[in-house]
């Protein structure tokens, strides 16, 4: 039986197209998203607006004209990033996981979806990996790095515990030096 | 100068503004229905058909604004937590204002018919 071989140029550029394509449908159905998000928005800010002329009966208001502001991302009560966090990974103790995969599940979790792969690195450094490092400087969980320097090094988050490290075994371990009477 | 920050702090005593303002509303659109469907005997009228067309256009006309300034608050405390309903909101007697010094119902009402009457005309006023 003879094998069927398609030309590898051939190949390429239709798997190429077929590449674009998806990544178009892709872009179509954010821009939907994002233009009902615009509209949804441009109604919570005519609102805002005649909440804030019945504040003010009509006079002035302290700031005008009202500049714009990259605000926080909202996560509820105050803390509720942090707790996921300290959740997730209690519940995945022994196991660590990555900021990467936390950052998936504290996006899916609170609802936010990013426009752009920079957002979506923005809301990891800026959001996620402050919450961790809060975390790991209260002692409440463990930052590990796994893999050599370069592009396959990964930072992993663990439970902390209250169980002595490797270092800490070993110089217990040694002979204390109890000195000598006169 | 009030400076704005990224944070964005939620207080009760804001939550309690916006949540006396819809109150205000809730009271002010319950007194204006009874007035312009009659069944507002207290206030002193004697029917809906009392009142002149200029006085049943402005009362209306107030109707439609007190309707817009609720349903902004509505999405203004939504947009503050989504978890609350503002439509279970009650009602406050406080939306009177500087009517309240108006003890007697009829008294009451010819006010607030003479300031709907001030806010339309104020509303139409020259461009």
């Amino acid at each position: 039986m003879t094998q069927q071989k398609t030309d590898s140029a051939l190949k390429w550029t239709l798997n190429e197209l077929a590449a674009i394509k998806g990544e178009r449908e892709r872009i179509a159905i954010e821009l939907c998203r994002l233009e009902s998000r615009q509209a949804h928005l441009r109604g919570v800010e005519n609102s805002l607006m005649a909440v804030l002329q019945t504040l003010t009966s009509g006079e002035r208001h302290p700031v005008e004209p009202v500049p714009t502001v990259k605000a926080h991302r909202r996560y509820g009560e105050r803390g509720q990033l942090r707790q996921f966090l300290r959740l997730t990974l209690r519940d995945a103790y022994p196991r660590a996981l990555d900021t990467c995969s936390l950052t998936d599940s504290v996006a899916q979790h609170f609802g936010h979806e990013f426009a752009t792969k920079q957002q979506r690195k923005d809301f990891q450094d800026d959001s996620v990996l402050n919450a961790l490092g809060r975390l790991a400087k209260a002692g409440e969980i463990e930052r590990l790095v796994h893999g050599l320097k370069g592009a396959g090094r990964a930072t992993l988050w663990r439970w902390g515990t209250s169980l002595p490290t490797l270092d800490e075994l070993h110089e217990a371990s040694k002979p204390s030096v109890i000195g000598r009477g006169a | 100068m009030m400076g704005l920050t990224m944070t964005r702090t939620r207080t009760q005593t804001t939550l309690n503004k916006l949540a006396l303002k819809v109150a205000e509303a809730h009271g002010e659109l319950a007194y204006l229905d009874g007035l312009l469907s009659g069944e507002n005997a207290a206030a002193g009228q004697a029917s809906a058909e009392a009142f002149s067309e200029a006085e049943r256009g402005a009362l209306e006309q107030r109707r439609t604004a007190i309707i817009s300034a609720r349903n902004a608050l509505y999405v203004v405390i939504r947009q503050f937590d989504p978890d609350l309903d503002p439509a279970q909101i009650g009602s406050v007697a406080s939306w009177k204002g500087t009517l309240k010094r108006f003890r007697n119902a009829k008294s009451l009402l010819r006010a607030y018919i003479a300031q709907c009457s001030a806010l339309q005309r104020g509303s139409s006023g020259p461009p």
